[in-house]
């Protein structure tokens, strides 16, 4: 399974990079904001994205509402914080399919990619 | 008819063995106006003698003798027959490179052997090139690898059959595939190479070739013979002389003294006379080491040492047993997997000794290490913790930075006491091992002196003044050194000074410290070996 994480904290990525390939994903692109990532979409054909929310040049909802534009069916988890969960009825409107509230443990974390994927595939 | 039956009377013939020559006698009373030629031929004829194998030109010569000498014996070979050629033995040919091994070893050996004595008529210039030789690293073996070419062996000749005199065929004597080839080392092929059937020791004089698998040196390993790598046994007949060096990967056995010199075998090393290794002498073995008495040397046993007479100021390392059952040991430092057994320990002038049981370099090395990692791993975690505790307790839950920071010290100090675990697991199998394989016990059977140190692996046990034997210092369930005398079991710091140290406390890592006053059991005794994952993790 091919795992995109878009994130400009490379730290975070780092951490949700260590949760999957503990759970034994290791084919994982990373982005560094919305825009970094609809430009590798295409090249790597993701199975499922972890986006976060707050991100320059592009932030994770745009990048949602662009990339929904032309795929409904690719699994996103928006990576929040408590501040914005608020707006996350505002995100699954846009076509987010799962979030995942800051800080999270990695248990958490797999969780919600596990609980993600198997609703996707039902 | 009766005068040529008389003149028969007058002649005789003779052959040799081989029927190859017949020589014709005319007696002094043969009638010499009738001996012609023709008449001897006649002679020939009726005694069997091929025509071919007639000699007109000496028959002639003869019949002339026989007139001109009336009176007188006169004889001459008048037929010849063909002797056979006999089949030639295959002759060996070695390769190029071994020829010119051969030929450095000779004139190596047609030479002083003895570098520091350049010849008196050397110049400056040649004495200064002979210095720049390796003599060290000349060998005066031919050293081959079972399968090696050794070179090629001439197609067989059958030879030709010969003729005796008489017309009979003589028959030319097959030879066989020679017998200086040892064919139990040296194959031949059908294809007329000559293979080396084993590693080992290219004999290429004497009666027998031979590649033999074990090296036998008849003197000293020294300038004669240089420093000696063997994949097989060798069995040297002298002694080893300073800074050479024997590596072998059968038994080593040494006769006489080995020097400052170096022996490494992957079995066992066996010096009959002694080792007087002057600080620098080493010998490494596989296996176990056996000596007569080894003074100023270092010595690492894959198993047992084994000493009959002393050690005296050596350093000497053995995975199992150390025994010099009713020798002294006096200076340097023993380490021993297991049991230590000595008659004298130490001496009357208190020479500093050092003595470890129950250590295996191997398993306590890798312990110690991960110990130190380990206690660095706890230090970063501890302060990564305290970093993560202040920050969140005067954090601002809105601020996506500071939530970050608190999830990253929360991913480090989770790598951390993932790689902790780890740690632990290497460690407790490394334990395992040494407890499987490692026994700390010392039997001293005669007396034991001040100035001997004792290392156990929590405490140091040292006596104040001398102690007679026989008795055994070993510890005892609860990690307390313990003196066994005669089966009765006491403390030994009712007789010595016991000191906790920790330096070689490998066992009591972080989590399961484990002092000489200590009153837990030690951790129950389990099997298993240490996996490779424990050094990994290490």
């Amino acid at each position: 399974m091919r795992i995109m994480l878009i994130d400009d904290s490379k730290t975070m990525r780092n951490i949700q990079k260590s949760v999957l390939k503990q759970l034994g994903y290791t084919e994982i692109e990373e982005a560094c904001d919305g825009q970094d990532a609809l430009s590798k979409v295409a090249a790597f054909n993701p199975d499922l994205c972890l986006v976060d929310w707050n991100m320059p040049v592009m932030d994770g909802l745009t990048f949602v509402k662009t990339f929904r534009q032309k795929d409904k069916s690719t699994p996103l988890i928006m990576v929040t914080t408590e501040a914005e969960k608020s707006r996350v009825i505002e995100a699954i409107k846009a076509g987010v399919n799962n979030y995942v509230v800051k800080p999270f443990t990695p248990d958490l974390l797999s969780e919600r990619i596990t609980e993600t994927l198997a609703k996707v595939s039902a | 008819m009766p005068r040529e039956h008389d003149l028969d009377a007058h002649l005789q013939l003779r052959t040799d063995d081989d029927l190859v020559t017949g020589t014709l006698f005319i007696g002094p009373e043969a009638p010499s106006s009738e001996i012609t030629p023709h008449v001897l031929a006649v002679f020939l004829d009726s005694k069997g003698i091929a025509e071919r194998a007639l000699d007109r030109a000496a028959l002639k010569k003869l019949a002339a003798d026989a007139q001109a000498t009336s009176g007188v014996e006169v004889s001459a070979i008048v037929a010849r027959g063909r002797p056979p050629r006999h089949g030639q033995p295959r002759k060996l040919e070695w390769t190029a490179q071994i020829n010119e091994r051969i030929d450095e070893i000779e004139a190596r050996s047609s030479e002083d052997t003895d570098p520091h004595q350049p010849s008196s008529d050397a110049s400056p210039e040649e004495c200064a090139d002979q210095q720049a030789v390796d003599h060290y690293g000349h060998s005066a073996f031919i050293i081959v690898n079972g399968g090696d070419e050794l070179g090629t062996i001439s197609p067989p000749d059958p030879g030709e059959d010969g003729e005796d005199i008489f017309g009979g065929v003589i028959p030319a004597k097959q030879s066989p595939n020679p017998s200086y080839i040892d064919s139990e080392s040296i194959d031949l092929t059908e294809d007329n190479r000559v293979n080396a059937r084993n590693s080992g020791h290219l004999v290429y004089s004497g009666s027998l070739r031979s590649v033999a698998a074990t090296l036998e040196v008849p003197g000293d390993v020294g300038f004669a013979t240089g420093n000696i790598d063997f994949p097989g046994p060798v069995n040297v007949g002298g002694g080893v002389k300073d800074l050479f060096r024997i590596d072998a990967t059968g038994d080593v056995t040494v006769r006489r003294l080995v020097e400052a010199a170096s022996i490494s075998s992957d079995r066992d090393v066996i010096v009959e006379r002694g080792v007087a290794g002057r600080d620098t002498g080493q010998i490494r073995s596989g296996r176990d080491v056996r000596a007569g008495y080894v003074e100023s040397a270092t010595i690492n046993a894959g198993r047992d040492c084994i000493v009959q007479r002393e050690i005296t100021n050596c350093q000497i390392v053995a995975r199992g047993s150390i025994l010099i059952e009713s020798g002294a040991v006096r200076g340097g430092a023993m380490t021993a997997g297991k049991r230590i057994e000595v008659g004298v320990l130490g001496s009357a002038q208190e020479v500093p000794s050092e003595i470890l049981t129950g250590s295996i370099p191997e398993l306590d090395q890798p312990l110690a290490r991960i110990r130190v990692l380990r206690e660095r791993a706890d230090t970063k975690r501890s302060d990564l913790a305290f970093k993560l505790e202040s920050l969140r307790s005067a954090m601002d839950t809105s601020n996506p930075d500071a939530i970050e920071k608190t999830m990253a010290l929360d991913f480090d100090i989770s790598e951390i006491s993932t790689r902790i675990t780890r740690l632990d697991e290497a460690a407790e199998r490394i334990r395992v091992n040494l407890r499987k394989h490692a026994d700390a016990q010392l039997s001293v059977q005669k007396r034991i002196h001040p100035g001997v140190r004792i290392l156990f692996r929590n405490c140091a046990v040292r006596f104040e003044e001398e102690f007679d034997g026989p008795f055994t210092l070993k510890l005892d369930r609860e990690g307390e050194p313990v003196i066994d005398q005669h089966g009765n079991e006491r403390p030994a710091r009712e007789v010595a000074v016991v000191e906790p140290d920790d330096t070689l406390d490998y066992l009591g890592g972080p989590d399961s410290t484990h002092s000489v006053h200590s009153e837990q059991p030690r951790e129950s005794l389990g099997n298993g070996l240490v996996s490779d994952e424990g050094q990994q993790a290490a």
